[in-house]
């Protein structure tokens, strides 16, 4: 059976114009040459260091910036990512924020608003939800941003690191709901620079380096090989 | 979709407004106060200091002091907005149009209660009302319009050159003292009238004043001209944001 291919790109190429003044002007390439292809059900890992072009690539995936070079085909998949806490608005209550957030999502208010106990439940944020959100702290702020983001169903979720969010018992409920995703239908593409976590969660996954896509294939295979280069690199 | 987006305006819009009020002791009386704080200092330099008053000088401080204020306003607030969106534009694709917007509407709300409360003053200032007053709606959305295209168009700017944003500071003041809130138009000689009514914003105070003070209907081929000239600004920057829509993201890092 062949899977159904939800996006790909190909000869992916971003580049960052970082102006101090009109004067000076200078130019980074965050992504050289990327390509990968993402079908339905799949959870994909995408690996790599620090500055490897990892989350550029997830806002590429999220639709939210174009690339200047290469191709990017999108079977009609809607896509969402996964922490959504940077967008909410510290002047506007817990609850407020999610109808703004789940409505920025692209869902609709009475959706939004059907959901709302079960997202408000599981935060755990009932005491607060009323107040704004600029007198929650960090980790309340990650539990709402998680809760509001896993009530969602969007073609396909993307996520960039956030597991580590709460508590210790929030997290192991975080964890294992997040298990769950990767298990169910639901198509995933995960950036972590952690090779464990994509090993345990991922079937596929793409190993970035310098922007390039050095390697791509089962998570277990790539995650060897990566974690035996930056090993190799260490000793040097 | 559209119709999605208008209703995430104002849902925006009414929280926003929610948020304003709870943050402040004094809340929605801010609104009011903070023209009347404007007109005291008019008042007290042009009126007190200087001898220069006209008659009925209040009313007409006010009646010039507020559509400006408004204007002002929400070019100065909208004017950052794409760049305080930053964080939501980081994390979904949303039409960066809808920033300003809501800037927008947030002021235009609490113009209009402000506005109820002018039409109250002059009433009990002793200026009878007329059947000319009705004429305001339509001032209103002329300068609605006005506002917004002006609006569209620095919010859209400012992103790129983010020293704009004392060059826009600069040119309200500018367009401030050439608008004639606090001296009357007759100051002016009569050859530099045609140039003093090119600026929009003198324009409509102007028709302001002339159906609230002066029983008279005010200048309609001004005001559609602004009418048109606004919508067709709004919509070459509405096209000109969509454009954009992939290209800010990057550039408000």
């Amino acid at each position: 059976m062949t899977k159904e291919l939800l996006i790909s790109l190909e000869n992916i190429g971003v580049s960052f114009s970082v102006g101090k003044s009109i004067f000076r002007k200078e130019r980074i390439q965050a992504i050289r040459d990327v390509s990968l292809e993402l079908y339905r059900g799949d959870s994909l890992g995408v690996i790599g260091r620090n500055g490897a072009g990892k989350s550029t690539l997830l806002q590429i995936l999220g639709g939210i910036i174009l690339p200047d070079t290469g191709k990017i085909i999108n079977n009609k998949a809607t896509t969402s990512l996964m922490a959504l806490q940077a967008g909410f608005d510290p002047e506007l209550s817990g609850r407020m924020n999610i109808l703004v957030g789940g409505m920025l999502l692209g869902f609709r208010k009475k959706d939004v608003k059907k959901n709302m106990d079960k997202i408000i439940a599981f935060s755990e944020l009932e005491n607060f939800i009323d107040s704004p959100v600029k007198a929650y702290s960090t980790g309340m702020k990650a539990r709402l941003g998680f809760s509001l983001a896993l009530e969602m169903n969007p073609d396909v979720l993307l996520i960039d690191e956030v597991l580590g969010v709460g508590d210790v018992q929030f997290q192991k409920k975080a964890v294992a709901v997040m298990k769950e995703k990767f298990l169910s239908d639901q198509t995933i593409v995960l950036v972590s620079h952690s090779a464990a976590t994509v090993k345990t969660l991922c079937n596929r996954a793409v190993w970035i380096e310098n922007g390039i896509t050095h390697m791509t294939g089962q998570a277990d295979e790539v995650v060897t090989a990566y974690e035996a280069f930056v090993r190799g690199n260490r000793k040097i | 979709m559209f119709q999605h987006y208008i209703q995430l305006v104002a849902i925006k819009v009414a929280a926003n407004l929610q948020a304003e009020v709870s943050r402040h002791y004094l809340s929605y009386l801010w609104w009011v106060f903070e023209p009347i704080l404007h007109m005291l200092v008019f008042y007290i330099i042009f009126n007190m200091l200087l001898r220069r008053g006209t008659e009925n000088f209040v009313a007409y401080l006010l009646t010039g002091l507020i559509p400006w204020l408004w204007f002002n306003k929400t070019i100065a607030n909208s004017m950052m907005s794409i760049i305080q969106g930053r964080g939501l534009m980081m994390q979904v694709h949303l039409p960066k149009i809808i920033l300003p917007t809501i800037v927008i509407f947030q002021d235009f709300v609490k113009q209009s209660i402000v506005m109820v409360l002018l039409i109250i003053f002059l009433f009990a200032y002793g200026i009878k009302p007329s059947v000319y007053w009705f004429a305001l709606p339509a001032l209103i959305l002329t300068q609605l319009c006005l506002i917004s295209a002006c609006a569209y168009f620095t919010a859209s700017i400012v992103p790129f050159l983010p020293d704009l944003k004392f060059l826009v500071g600069a040119g309200l003041q500018m367009m401030m003292f050439g608008s004639g809130i606090f001296y009357s138009t007759e100051a002016i000689p009569a050859k530099y009238h045609r140039f003093f009514f090119m600026n929009p914003m003198a324009n409509l105070i102007n028709n302001y004043r002339k159906i609230f003070l002066y029983n008279q209907w005010p200048d309609w081929h001004a005001l559609l001209l602004i009418f048109e000239i606004s919508l067709v600004f709004i919509l070459i920057m509405s096209l000109v944001i969509k454009k954009l829509d992939h290209i800010y993201p990057r550039v408000v890092l």
